[in-house]
């Protein structure tokens, strides 16, 4: 009884959200409760209510509500903001509401980049998984307000979304600053529910969702089920109109250097983001992920995912006499009807990946380095999804079931090709493959120790001179 | 004024365990939504009455510090909507006892201060 007295529900991080889902449940049972019960609902609820307002209020002018300037994050602002809104309305407290409209409407006059996301860090990037929950709160800022504002801002962000999703219902990675996995999304569907082709994307989500729940990934635990209860409070019912994902085909270029293209089973994604990395913060990974290669038949066989502290993994690197460099200065992105293409200048050379449409069963791809000046130990790096307990074979007669452990392999193991999991790639000689790389855990701030969640590291040296590598993908 | 914590570590961690999950596309092309959403939610409480079933005595903590069960009040949500949303989908719309799993407040806000004893006798 002693530790119930010392307030644990309010000492829990982010209780607010739980407080919110509490508020929805009074608003609606009101009636129901009993005399007794509401007030002491209304009392607890108040109280916690309470302690967000000053957290709302000390940011309210700051610059930019990103985590640079507001130390926190902006889907937590905003749901401080969006659970002030809905308590105002309540509990009839004008002063909430007004503090919360003019955080909320600012979300979209100055927050939302024009690509339609809310970036964690900055408007240069998206951070995908967590721009459900900031956009979840902007869709109750419309519900409540009406404020044509709010439905502009869920409109780019159905977009943004709708396109940055893959077969699977998972969020792309690619374009990911702070997670290198995202589940599928059950936050703010009520939101996208306000357009034909919203509906339909909320129905290809919730068709993805493991239906006894997923209890496995952050984004399929409890929160879930309180955000699909709360889809239902506020879901618009209408006709729908097919998304990407409904298409055999589609390409999308955003206005920063990043895409995404469908052909058929194919799904490639490319970010060519230029961002500062962020030393001290170890949420935020750096952007050295370009490109993503997905199979609907496979999953990610190459994931485009960031990471910190791990040059080894960056999509190429370089060392040179002052310093070193694992994310690119400068970039350029241009898709067409028949091919993309995506360059990344370094300090000592550059280099662009080159994709052709693909084939039903086959795609390939080039990477061309070109050597600028100077001398540097630098390499090219792709991260390769190869999954514990599944076989992996090599053109040289390898073949082993992956597990912990750990191998390094060139082209005498290698002989050419890769096999595992439903597809084989052709790689260019000089290639070396290891595994495992265990991965950055934002969330521990240092390297993950599961070895099963470990990925392989295709990789080369670059060479001082111009250089040309073809790849080709099969799946059966 | 303390800073603001971040984030819930303890929490987010799970994304980062499901990294190298490999999903492939099965959508279940014929939902239809807000009926989908329902037995998504029938799904939902049934794990939760069980999880209350399996350990009465559980606290709000120890819910919390086992996989997928974080943000544990969030459950709350689920069967006041279940009883109080007329959609002809939602076969649980004024049904009594999802409006007594809604009371169940001490479950989860009873260890905030001074609440507990008092809600846990109701």
């Amino acid at each position: 009884m002693k530790e119930q007295e010392q307030g644990n529900y309010s000492k829990r991080g982010d209780s607010d959200w739980d407080t919110y889902m509490w508020l929805e449940a009074y608003r609606i049972l009101e009636p129901k409760l009993g005399e007794d019960r509401k007030q002491r609902w209304k009392k607890v609820l108040l109280e916690e209510l309470q302690r967000l307002e000053p957290m709302l209020v000390k940011r309210i002018d700051y610059p930019w509500y990103n985590a640079p300037f507001i130390i926190t994050s902006p889907n937590h602002y905003s749901i401080y903001a969006s659970a002030l809104l809905v308590a105002g309305h309540v509990f009839h407290k004008p002063h909430w509401i007004d503090m919360s409209t003019k955080v909320l409407h600012r979300f979209w006059v100055q927050e939302q980049a024009a690509d339609g996301y809310w970036g964690e860090h900055s408007q240069a990037g998206p951070t995908t998984g967590y721009d459900f929950l900031t956009l979840t709160q902007i869709a109750v800022y419309w519900e409540y307000s009406k404020d044509p504002a709010a439905l502009t801002a869920l409109r780019r962000s159905t977009d943004f979304h709708k396109y940055f999703t893959y077969p699977d219902g998972t969020p792309v990675e690619t374009i990911n600053d702070r997670n290198r996995f995202w589940g599928v999304s059950m936050w703010g569907h009520f939101g996208f529910s306000n357009f034909a082709d919203g509906r339909r994307y909320a129905a290809f989500l919730t068709g993805h969702f493991p239906y006894s729940g997923d209890l496995n990934s952050y984004d399929g635990n409890m929160q879930s089920f309180g955000r699909i209860a709360q889809n239902v409070l506020y879901y618009h019912e209408g006709k729908t109109a097919p998304i990407p994902q409904d298409k055999p085909d589609y390409m999308y270029a955003m206005k920063i250097p990043a895409g995404i293209r469908k052909t058929g089973p194919w799904v490639v994604t490319y970010s060519g983001i230029i961002a500062p990395g962020v030393s001290q913060n170890n949420f935020f990974l750096d952007r050295q992920g370009n490109f993503s290669v997905f199979n609907e038949r496979t999953g990610l066989i190459i994931s485009g995912a960031n990471s910190k502290r791990q040059p080894e993994l960056a999509t190429f690197s370089e060392i040179t006499p002052t310093g070193s460099m694992h994310m690119p200065l400068s970039s350029y992105f241009n898709m067409s009807a028949n091919a993309d293409r995506l360059a990344l200048a370094y300090n000592v050379f550059f280099a662009e990946l080159l994709v052709p449409k693909p084939a039903a069963h086959q795609l390939t791809f080039a990477i061309n380095s070109t050597y600028k000046l100077d001398s540097t130990v630098s390499f090219m790096n792709i991260q390769l999804m190869l999954a514990a307990g599944k076989t992996l074979e090599t053109g040289a007669g390898r073949k082993i079931t992956l597990g912990d452990e750990a191998f390094e392999w060139g082209d005498a193991e290698l002989g050419g090709w890769i096999k595992h999991n439903g597809w084989t790639m052709q790689i260019p000689s000089g290639m070396h493959l290891s595994r495992p790389v265990l991965l950055f855990n934002p969330y521990k701030n240092k390297p993950e120790t599961d070895l099963s969640k470990a990925v392989g590291r295709l990789s080369t040296p670059l060479k001082n001179e111009d250089q040309k590598f073809k790849f080709a993908i099969k799946v059966d | 004024m303390k800073p603001v914590k971040f984030i819930l570590i303890s929490v987010m961690a799970l994304h980062f365990f499901n990294a190298g999950a490999q999903l492939k596309a099965t959508e279940n092309s014929n939902i239809q939504l807000p009926a989908g959403y329902f037995e998504l939610l029938e799904s939902g409480i049934a794990t939760v009455k069980k999880k209350w079933t399996a350990d009465p005595s559980a606290t709000l903590a120890s819910l919390e510090s086992q996989p997928g069960w974080t943000h544990f009040p969030n459950a709350i949500l689920i069967p006041a909507v279940l009883y109080s949303k007329p959609i002809p989908s939602n076969k649980h719309f004024g049904d009594k006892h999802m409006l007594e799993l809604a009371k169940k407040d001490w479950r989860f806000f009873g260890e905030r201060a001074g609440t507990g004893k008092l809600l846990k006798k109701r």
